[in-house]
């Protein structure tokens, strides 16, 4: 039997607010409506949409931060707002924005409380804690206060303060928000090991098309609060946009660039069109993933 | 279960402990100021004491033994649970409570111990010393005494769960919850007789604060069962009734996206 590591059914979450006096009724915002999936266990799946979609309250609602206004889920098979400690034990969950880490304090401390708060035994700790360490090339940072880090370095203590108690569910708000290239690549590469090698279940929602990239096999999009779509990474490269790059380099080392539609136009007739002197190289991509998420927002909001 | 929960919130005191240590200066400067505070306070109503003798019943010795509970009690709120009250309010009117909600422990009283004021050594050494000096206090009756501290604590706490989680209601709330709070807490600072009869009714039901000011001198000046009973069944019925409140808001929280780290003094 397959396993799941999230199923929705016809999740919903509205917030209410007063904006017309205290006694008057409130104003509904529809946050998530009426959302259904399911993720399988292992999967690496990124959850995108425009700003405001209900990316992040579907991942509340499922971490039991939030509770739903209406409709179900399960994840790892607990109810997340009837059993929120035990769920505590199987995710892992990383807000960019966030911080779960003493200001004050070396990293180590906080590190700590969490093996402490997660019954981790003192070899458990020590052991996750040097394995972490040296994947995420921290191991001389551990000892210094939190106030002291960059923002990478922070980042990648938060990655091992939400792994130390190895979750089966890893959630993933915004991860690389703010760093710079290379702790960028080293994220995506760390957390896309641990996934393989650990068979973790990954729900990724972020703007940076590398991440989404590099780490998730599925893409879910959605908007308004429904999902809208539900595809996989090479579906979407593939089947959402036809549209081909071709990059000619010339042997003085300018190059042209252009874009064809292969279900339109032939590429033959393309190329014989064109003049092109003393070429030296020519490639033909498929659009950029950025390219291809804009043109999909676009398309749902219009 | 509950032996790892505790282990957790020792665990998490002792980093409070260090976190408000961390700043060595600023932590000895604001004990020292929190003693200067207090020596000033008691001056000026030593100053009082000396010119009336008593009010309406009550000696400067009886003051003493109420203001020592109080600040005793406020002290160990403020060392150990410092983290209901503001802290609490802002972290639900922020938007800022899904780190607790994430950990697998008790999230009001992780919340509740997750912030330390330095101040607080100041105001321990003060109300100890006070309830010692008073006349009240013997060795007889410290389990006693005792029992008063724990109630006021909890009093406190009380007080701070119901005015933290009025905000998941009433957004932008939380700096009122904050003077409300004080507001408590001083007029738990007042001589229990200065009170009329009706005031008293209020003070042991709806608003508290008799369960310090008033309850503990008058069971230690003559010891009365019913009394003594209503301030351990009152305190615990309000208690409990602050709990189940905070958690019935907690349904209704609504997260945020401010950017913060921990620690909070």
């Amino acid at each position: 039997m397959e396993k799941y590591a999230v199923i929705t059914k016809n999740l919903s979450k509205s917030f209410y607010r007063k904006e017309h006096g205290f006694f008057r009724p409130a104003t509904e915002t529809k946050a998530v409506q009426d959302l259904s999936l399911t993720i399988r266990s292992g999967e690496c799946v990124a959850f995108i949409g425009p700003n405001g979609a209900g990316k992040s309250t579907t991942v509340k609602m499922l971490t039991s931060i939030l509770y739903p206004t209406g409709g179900s889920a399960l994840v790892a098979g607990i109810n997340p707002w009837e059993n929120r400690s035990a769920l505590c034990h199987q995710i892992g969950v990383i807000f960019g924005q966030r911080s779960q880490l003493w200001y004050h304090l070396p990293v180590r401390d906080s590190l700590h409380l969490l093996a402490v708060a997660y019954n981790l035994s003192e070899a458990e700790e020590k052991k996750r804690l040097q394995e972490l360490s040296e994947s995420l090339q921290v191991t001389e940072l551990l000892d210094r206060p939190v106030r002291d880090l960059s923002l990478g370095q922070r980042m990648r203590c938060e990655i091992i303060a939400s792994l130390l108690h190895s979750p089966q569910i890893l959630f993933l708000d915004e991860p690389t928000i703010g760093l710079d290239v290379e702790a960028k690549l080293l994220l995506r590469s760390f957390l896309k090991q641990e996934s393989e090698a650990k068979g973790i279940t990954i729900l990724l929602t972020s703007h940076d098309t590398g991440d989404i990239e590099k780490i998730c096999h599925r893409v879910l999009l959605i908007n308004h609060g429904s999902l809208i779509l539900d595809t996989t990474m090479n579906r979407l490269k593939t089947q959402f946009m036809s549209e081909k790059y071709i990059r000619i380099t010339h042997k003085d080392g300018s190059y042209q660039r252009f874009h064809f539609d292969p279900r339109t136009e032939d590429i033959t007739h393309f190329l014989k069109s064109s003049t092109f002197n003393q070429v030296s190289d020519l490639t033909i991509e498929n659009p950029p993933l950025e390219e291809i998420i804009r043109k999909l927002y676009q398309k749902e909001v219009s | 279960m509950a032996d790892n929960q505790i282990k957790f919130f020792l665990e998490l005191i002792r980093m409070n402990m260090k976190h408000s240590y961390a700043l060595k200066t600023a932590f000895w400067l604001r004990v020292l100021f929190m003693l200067i505070s207090n020596g000033i306070m008691l001056v000026g109503w030593g100053v009082m004491f000396h010119q009336f003798q008593s009010i309406n019943g009550w000696t400067f010795s009886d003051f003493m033994f109420m203001t020592g509970l109080n600040i005793t009690a406020f002290s160990i709120w403020s060392l150990f649970f410092r983290g209901t009250g503001i802290y609490m309010a802002h972290l639900i009117e922020n938007g800022g409570l899904d780190h607790f909600l994430l950990t697998p422990k008790n999230i009001l009283f992780h919340i509740s111990c997750s912030a330390s004021n330095p101040a607080g050594w100041g105001d321990f050494i003060t109300g100890f010393c006070l309830i010692l000096a008073s006349n009240l206090f013997c060795f007889s009756n410290v389990f006693l005494v005792l029992i008063f501290l724990i109630c006021s604590v909890l009093c406190f706490l009380t007080i701070g769960f119901f005015f933290s989680a009025l905000n998941f209601w009433l957004t932008g709330f939380s700096d009122l919850s904050e003077r409300l709070f004080y507001i408590f807490f001083n007029l738990s600072g007042y001589p229990g007789s200065i009170y009329s009869d009706w005031a008293k009714i209020l003070l042991l039901t709806v608003f508290p604060i008799g369960f310090i000011s008033i309850l503990p001198v008058e069971i230690l000046k003559t010891f009365s069962l019913p009394s003594f009973l209503y301030l351990i069944t009152g305190i615990s019925f309000l208690f409990i009734g602050s709990i189940l409140f905070f958690y019935n808001g907690l349904k209704r929280y609504k997260s945020g996206n401010q950017v913060n780290t921990r620690g909070y003094q």
